[in-house]
């Protein structure tokens, strides 16, 4: 019940609200990724049986939820970028912090953040600025 | 503009076939001076705001949603810190005309789609396949009804299900015939069913009517109608007594009719008649050739019930005049002791482990005859007298 707290909480969160909710999207995601980091670590010295298979199971939702957020790309998931750039909480707050956490430099033209501030410039050009 | 200014240069006369330098200042046209000096407003509120610092969020009421509170209530949250949004903060940007006003249609446009409708969230719930992503507006209830019946629509396969019928164009007739045989197969079984509960039905009827009649028998035996049981439970065997060889005696007499006086007999023709008949049961395969077995079950079956020969509806009594007659012609009279069907008379049915009659009981039967032969003769001479 533990494990799978956050995901009730965050999806009666989600339904819940009557204002707008999508640039929390990419937020969710990523505590949800941290809620299963932390999970794992505190199991992967487990030798209990049921330990050691909730660990499993863990770590197969990793894997499922990481095979939908890589699909939030400038290409296929503009909509979420936009919205969490749009944010003025967050911004590229987040891009920046994932991608220190993989030891990649921000203003590097391969990070994320570098690719979606620049695919938003883009995005907003093509759709704002050419038809006004 | 570069293209054009090179056509220009080699084409000295403006015979060019090409509709580029058309389409271009088509083009041109349909941007005014105005339009292009907000599209670059735009971009450079959009470069200003990604280079700007996150703003605070006691600035217009908006939390962090990242509490790490899992075991409260999210909605109880909402009630307390989540009334403003991000909404207000667009708000107050286009009242003070801050920098960043110009982005206000690009927040408007993104931020009215729902997050289920979106292509990453879809793939996490089927909201995008029950409604679109424009819709903004559908409540929960009705979200939740639509997607119980498109759920149902799905489990009994496809009916009610408009969007994969109308995009499934594929469909061949074999599938058409395929889905009718299923359906017929459904119909059938129903139709067994149906079938059964009727059967069930009935019998449970019956049982009741068997119950309903059980209770008027046992009024019916009270007043003195044979019942069921109690008559077999006060039976016992010593009713039946153990005569030894005269038991023998009663079954003879009783398998056969019981002997008529002479006086009753016309000429001795009933009498004959049953000598016929126990002429017949005697001529058993076994008794003729006890070697050769039955040419017949047939026949056997005709020799064991040998009874039933005295009421064969195939041997009428005109047959047996017919004999008589036949015998009378011929001189085989009754008187004839030597005759066959008088040596017969105390003929019993071959029928195994059935004993037969002792030499005793042929000798009273040939002084019965011989006692009738007398009677006649007397009778004729008094006739002769009278």
């Amino acid at each position: 019940m533990e494990v799978l707290r956050p995901f009730l909480y965050w999806t009666m969160w989600m339904s819940k609200r009557h204002t707008v909710t999508l640039h929390h999207v990419i937020t969710v995601f990523n505590d949800m990724f941290d809620h299963m980091d932390g999970v794992m670590s505190a199991l992967a010295k487990q030798k209990t049986q049921w330990k050691e298979d909730l660990f499993f199971a863990v770590k197969l939702a990793w894997q499922k939820l990481s095979k939908y957020y890589a699909e939030v790309t400038p290409t296929t998931g503009m909509l979420l970028i936009s919205a969490h750039i749009l944010n003025p909480l967050r911004k590229l707050r987040s891009f920046r912090k994932q991608a220190k956490g993989m030891d990649i430099n921000p203003e590097d033209e391969i990070s994320y953040t570098t690719q979606s501030k620049e695919a938003w410039l883009k995005y907003v050009e093509n759709e704002y600025c050419t038809k006004h | 503009m570069a293209s054009a200014s090179c056509q220009l240069s080699f084409d000295l006369y403006h015979l060019s076939s090409d509709d580029e330098e058309y389409l271009t200042a088509t083009n041109v046209a349909e941007t005014t001076p105005g339009g292009s000096d907000h599209a670059a407003h735009s971009l450079t509120a959009a470069s200003l705001y990604l280079n700007s610092p996150p703003e605070a969020p006691k600035n217009w009421g908006q939390i962090n949603p990242n509490l790490n509170v899992y075991h409260s209530d999210p909605v109880e949250i909402s009630s307390k810190f989540w009334i403003p949004d991000i909404t207000d903060w667009r708000q107050q940007q286009l009242e003070t005309h801050s920098k960043y006003a110009d982005l206000l249609n690009v927040a408007c446009d993104i931020f009215s789609i729902i997050p289920h409708g979106v292509g990453v969230e879809s793939r996490l719930s089927i909201g995008r396949d029950v409604i679109g992503w424009r819709q903004s507006k559908t409540t929960g209830v009705t979200l939740h009804e639509k997607v119980v019946v498109r759920q149902f629509a799905r489990a009994i396969e496809g009916i009610l299900a408009g969007e994969e019928t109308e995009s499934d164009t594929t469909n061949t007739e074999k599938d058409s015939e395929m889905k009718n045989e299923a359906e017929e197969r459904k119909l059938h079984t129903m139709a067994k069913v149906h079938d059964f509960l009727e059967m069930w039905q009935v019998s449970q009827n019956l049982c009741a009517t068997q119950k309903e009649s059980r209770a008027q028998n046992k009024q019916m035996t009270a007043v003195g109608y044979i019942a069921d049981t109690e008559e077999i439970v006060n039976a016992s065997w010593s009713l039946f007594q153990h005569d030894g060889a005269a038991a023998f005696k009663l079954s003879e007499r009783s398998s056969l009719p019981p002997a008529l006086s002479a006086k009753d007999l016309i000429g001795g023709r009933t009498q004959i008649l049953n000598v016929r008949q126990i002429h017949r049961i005697n001529c058993h395969p076994v008794d003729s050739d006890e070697d050769s077995a039955p040419e017949s079950i047939s026949d056997t079956e005709d020799w064991l019930n040998w009874n039933g020969d005295l009421d064969s509806p195939n041997h009428t009594e005109d047959d047996c005049m017919a004999d008589v007659e036949s015998d009378t012609e011929q001189g085989n009279h009754i008187e004839d002791l030597e005759c066959p069907e008088q040596r017969d008379l105390c003929a019993a049915p071959n029928v195994p482990r059935l004993i037969r009659p002792t030499p005793k009981s042929k000798r009273q039967a040939e002084k019965l005859f011989v006692t009738v032969d007398a009677i006649d003769t007397r009778r004729n001479k008094g006739g002769k007298k009278k």
